[in-house]
């Protein structure tokens, strides 16, 4: 009996035709033949219109030719089975109509249970299949376009090249580049369209809807640890750069990164890879079959001893999530991420000492050899969706989350003195930094229906609301290792946030050429700090009160968000856009009283997008973005300094193509001019920092060029099963950075390259990280250090590195069921 | 401008983008005095025939204040010098490395530090001041020799600590230069050399009016060595 099989239905006039276009319409994956009707036995066909919802789910399905009762319901029956991928709108998945031819052949009866199909469709057969005629009859649940180099990456881009953990699949992403200079179980350093993130003060990071900053942590404002991605299950990367839409809040400086976890290969997954450095990663994905994509249990486990001395040990995480469909147009998700660390830290290395210590290792002294983090998360959430028949689209989610953090790292050697004696010195600048963070949040928001002021023109409103509430507790001591004595204090602190944001705007859309989005948000935040440590006594000074400093702020950021999209050619969109956005302040720099001081983020871009449907995508932005108050990371208190006010103007080239069945590309190119603007006020300590007004702003790299290439291709069938071939090459470029103090950082180029093969349920790969051994650091700082005991101290800064991973080799075994 | 080199450096060609301060690498040159014969207190006449002083490292700061507050230098010199106090002729001895940019404060050593990671200071070249000479009035004639160590009081300390004053304020360019200039002849001077027995050769010893003579000139605001910048 011949399956069912989509219309082929020419797309109707031109202006369908554009639709279409701007369209990626849904895929099945799940498909269900119909049952023979028991009384019945001639040809008949029945045509249906499907309802296919945001989550590929068949919401509705309506006979539009009709066969006859008993094959009318059969079919029915049958399509309400079929799982699709949603139809994707400007990267969103947005609901969809698709029509449906439904065959029953003039045949002999067969028994249901042989007449299942279940196997998704190939692309080579894509085209043919899947055709169908589709309309969407569905608003996204937000507007899609906002910034000229707003980007979703879809699933074939990021798997194109090899991955060395979950979160290398950000550096596909325009202007980003990420590294772990700081071991496995310490968050990445982002850097993202001019903005070096260090580890997320600058970029908002939410993964399937629950946000990831943890502000007022103790490494750093708006911390952010990936650590707990999957590849496997990351269905969607979209990077929102710049700050133009009213729901992006705090942290939202250089943009925004979204990432949707989904498992498109139903059944049971398990990759078990093995390579350098004694390095062993396990992975299993369960996604039972004939639920949504939305729908997965993962997990993965992975040990090192890694590339050099001290840097060895293990983490793991998992993650499940389950989507389904609830009565009344609503959709449910459910998500709880768990994930835990320990890794051993190398630290860094001064230059002048790569020859005695060596590139990839570590001090020999015990405060040295002593570094380590430790890292425990949890996250859960749960996400309800409604959508209206009129159009119109509400969203709730609620989360909770605990964060637990340790680090012990040296940057400066020796040079500390103690606070509490100053006779205490020399005994290593072992920092430790604990934090803890327990969060709970919500975010709404609803869209209306599209309301047509006039013949030409739509209009919707948009409200949202965003909150959450943070109880931090977090220390900073030096510490004398081994024995890990506890020989200076610096912070001791319980800190109560609250972060109350409302948004909304007005979507203007006129016709199909022209959208104006005008909007606003303003966020409250308070802060109730008990510093345990503060009006500290010294030595010298008699006590008249008992040391402490307890305080409360408050304060307002708020802000215009505004972008408009031209489209005068069905493949041709130019967009514009403004917005202010803001990054809070670290609790522990606030006085009492004070109205809290907000980085006031002002960022602009215009640029152009050339659409060739899916075979050919080219972006070209410029961009500025001015910041009142910017940061930088000072190494001699492991956490970040102000600066002074910045700018930044550049421009982003994305290129993404798709030439050839099975084969896609995507480059990019992301320059900017980073300037200081004002130096960082003088202090009794720094009258005079290292930095001046004019110059290049630290740690930012001018250059960052990308380059993924994936491809793969049916090579032969062997008893029956296809034999596929898979390669895939990653490129990275960083200019050289500057840095602190006059000097500069050495350039990064990375290769990375892979080649898979697969039959059936196995698939063997090869990947190759650092293809050419390039000796690169993953972070340099410029800082005075002192790590020879017996040599006098040099104040002079110096370049330190904190040494990038050699070519790293890996071998993965894949099997599924 | 800016662009063009940013473009030179993604080319590989170079960088020379605007990072502030630029590096600087500046001579340091030592001079003595001549300081042959010279008159000390109550009539007496003091001659050197040899004054050896060791000088350095030498940290020159951003900071108002020197010591703790001087986390990271202007420039510094991490060598010790002997400076033949009584010559003199100026001889180039090294370099001060370092970012250009204004110096408010300095610190230094007379050759003997104290790291942080040491439970006692350690001298780097023997003493902070090697001298012999001979003090006369009339027929009395007292011939000495000196050997002064000066170290820090506390670990990770300097023992010459101090904010240049207004017009003293120095702006580090790749032109500077540095001469470091030695007199010792208020540090002699100072000395009650009506203490000593003039039939005797005197080894001027620790916990004596002359050796805390000595150590307070080295030391005190305005006897200590100068800097001179061309």
């Amino acid at each position: 009996m011949p399956g069912p099989v989509l219309a082929q239905e020419p797309a109707g006039d031109g202006a369908q035709e554009d639709v279409a276009v701007a369209l990626v319409p849904p895929m099945v994956t799940v498909l269900v033949a119909p049952a023979r009707p028991t009384d019945a036995w001639g040809a008949a066909t029945v045509e249906l219109r499907l309802v296919v919802d945001v989550h590929g789910f068949v919401d509705d399905a309506t006979v539009l030719q009709s066969a006859g009762a008993p094959y009318d319901q059969l079919a029915h029956d049958a399509v309400s089975q079929w799982r699709f991928s949603p139809a994707l709108q400007d990267g969103l998945p947005v609901a969809a109509e698709v029509r449906v031819s439904v065959p029953f052949a003039d045949l002999e009866p067969v028994a249901p249970t042989e007449a299942v199909m279940a196997a998704p469709p190939t692309d080579e057969d894509e085209d043919d299949r899947y055709g169908a005629e589709v309309t969407v009859d569905a608003a996204p649940l937000r507007a899609g376009e906002r910034g000229a180099s707003d980007t979703t990456l879809e699933r074939d881009v990021l798997e194109a090249a090899p991955h060395a953990e979950g979160a290398d699949v950000l550096r596909a992403a325009p202007g980003v580049y990420i590294a772990r200079p700081e071991g496995d179980a310490v968050a990445h350093r982002i850097a993202l369209r001019g903005f070096d993130a260090d580890h997320g003060q600058d970029i908002e990071l939410r993964v399937a809807g629950l946000p990831i900053n943890l502000p007022s942590h103790i490494h750093g404002q708006g911390y952010a640890d990936l650590g707990f991605l999957m590849s496997e299950v990351i269905d969607s990367v979209r990077v929102t750069e710049g700050v133009f839409d009213p729901a992006q809040g705090d942290f939202a400086v250089a943009g925004t990164i979204e990432l949707e976890l989904g498992a498109t290969r139903r059944g049971l997954q398990s990759r078990s890879s093995y390579g350098s450095f004694g390095t062993f990663r396990q992975s299993v994905v369960w996604a039972p079959a004939g639920l949504d994509q939305g729908t997965f249990a993962a997990f993965q486990f992975r040990r090192s001893d890694g590339f050099g001395q001290n840097r060895d040990g293990m983490g793991g995480s998992a993650i499940v999530q389950h989507a389904f469909a609830g009565s009344g147009g609503w959709r449910h998700r459910l998500v709880a991420i768990a994930h835990a660390a320990r890794y051993r830290l190398a630290g860094v290395v001064r230059q002048d000492d790569h020859d005695t210590v060596g590139f990839y290792d570590v001090y020999p002294q015990a405060t040295a050899r002593a570094q380590n983090a430790l890292s425990a998360r949890v996250l859960a959430g749960y996400e309800a969706t409604h959508r209206a028949a009129d159009g119109s689209t509400s969203q709730l989610t609620l989360w909770a989350g605990y964060d637990d953090f340790r680090l012990q790292e040296n940057f400066t050697g020796f040079i500390q003195r103690s606070t509490f004696d100053p006779d205490w010195v020399g005994r290593g600048d072992l920092i430790e930094q604990t934090n803890e963070t327990t969060s709970v949040g919500l975010r709404a928001h609803h869209r209306t229906k599209p309301y047509e002021l006039l013949s030409w023109l739509d209009a919707r409103l948009e409200v949202g609301l965003q909150t959450r509430l943070d109880r931090i507790g977090q220390a900073q001591n030096l510490i004398q290792a081994p024995q890990n004595e506890t020989w200076d204090r610096r912070v001791d602190a319980r800190i109560g946030a609250a972060d109350i944001g409302v948004f909304g705007g007005v979507e203007l859309d006129a016709t199909e050429v022209l959208s104006i989005r005008v909007g606003a948000r303003a966020d409250l935040l308070t802060y109730e700090v008990d510093d345990r440590l503060g009006n500290f006594i010294p030595e010298f000074r008699r006590d008249s009160y008992i040391v402490g400093y307890r305080r409360s702020a408050l304060g307002v950021a708020a802000g215009p968000r505004t972008s408009v999209v031209v489209r005068p050619l069905s493949w041709l969109s130019i967009l514009a856009g403004y917005g202010e956005g803001y990054r809070s302040p670290q609790a522990r720099t606030l006085e009492d009283g004070e109205s809290a001081p907000f980085t006031k983020v002002r960022s602009a871009d215009a640029g152009v997008r050339f659409e060739a449907g899916e075979r050919l995508t080219v972006r070209a932005t410029g961009y500025w973005t001015r910041l009142s108050d910017d940061v930088a990371f000072d190494p001699r208190d492991g956490r970040l300094e102000r600066v002074g006010a910045t700018r930044r103007a550049g421009g982003v080239l994305h290129v993404e193509a798709r030439p050839l069945p099975g084969l896609v590309a995507s480059g990019s190119a992301t320059y900017v001019d980073a300037e200081l603007l004002e130096p960082p006020p003088a202090s009794a300590a720094d009258p005079q920092p290292p930095f001046q007004a004019g110059q290049s702003l630290p740690y930012v790299p001018p250059w960052v060029l990308r380059l993924d290439v994936g491809g793969h291709r049916e090579l032969a069938r062997l008893k029956d099963l296809p034999v596929e071939g898979r390669i895939g090459v990653g490129y990275s470029f960083l200019s050289p950075r500057p840095l602190p103090n006059a000097l500069f950082a050495s350039r990064v180029s990375l290769f990375d390259a892979s080649a898979g093969v697969s039959w059936g349920p196995v698939g063997l790969s090869l990947d190759v990280f650092n293809l050419f051994d390039q000796r690169y650091a993953a972070v340099e700082y410029a800082f005075a250090s002192h790590w020879d005991p017996d040599a006098p101290r040099s104040r002079l800064p110096a370049r330190h590195t904190s040494a990038g991973s050699p070519r790293t080799v890996m071998l993965t075994l894949e099997v599924r069921l | 401008m800016r662009h063009a080199l940013a473009l030179l450096c993604v080319l590989g060609i170079g960088c020379t983008m605007d990072t502030g301060q630029g590096l600087v690498e500046i001579p340091v040159s030592v001079r003595g005095t001549d300081a042959a014969e010279f008159a000390g207190e109550d009539g007496w006449t003091i001659t050197l025939d040899r004054a050896d002083v060791a000088f350095g490292p030498l940290t020159l700061c951003a900071s108002i204040n020197p010591g703790d507050a001087c986390e990271s230098a202007r420039a510094e010199m991490l060598e010790t010098v002997v400076i033949d106090a009584v010559d003199p002729l100026t001889h180039e001895v090294g370099a001060l490395r370092g970012s250009e940019g204004t110096v408010r404060s300095l610190m230094h050593d007379y050759g003997v530090s104290w790291l942080l990671t040491q439970t006692a200071p350690a001298p780097i070249d023997g003493a902070s001041l090697v001298a012999s000479g001979h003090a006369s009035r009339g027929t009395d004639v007292v011939l000495f020799d000196a050997r002064i160590t000066i170290a820090p009081s506390r670990a990770g300390l300097v023992v010459v600590r101090r904010s240049l004053a207004d017009g003293e304020e120095q702006t580090l360019t790749a032109d500077s230069r540095l001469t470091v200039v030695v007199d010792p002849r208020p540090w002699f001077a100072q000395i009650d050399w009506d203490e000593f027995d003039p039939a005797e050769r005197v080894a001027i010893a620790p916990d004596t009016q002359a050796h805390r003579a000595l150590v307070q000139g080295m030391t005190s605001c305005c006897d200590r060595p100068t800097l001179e910048w061309d």
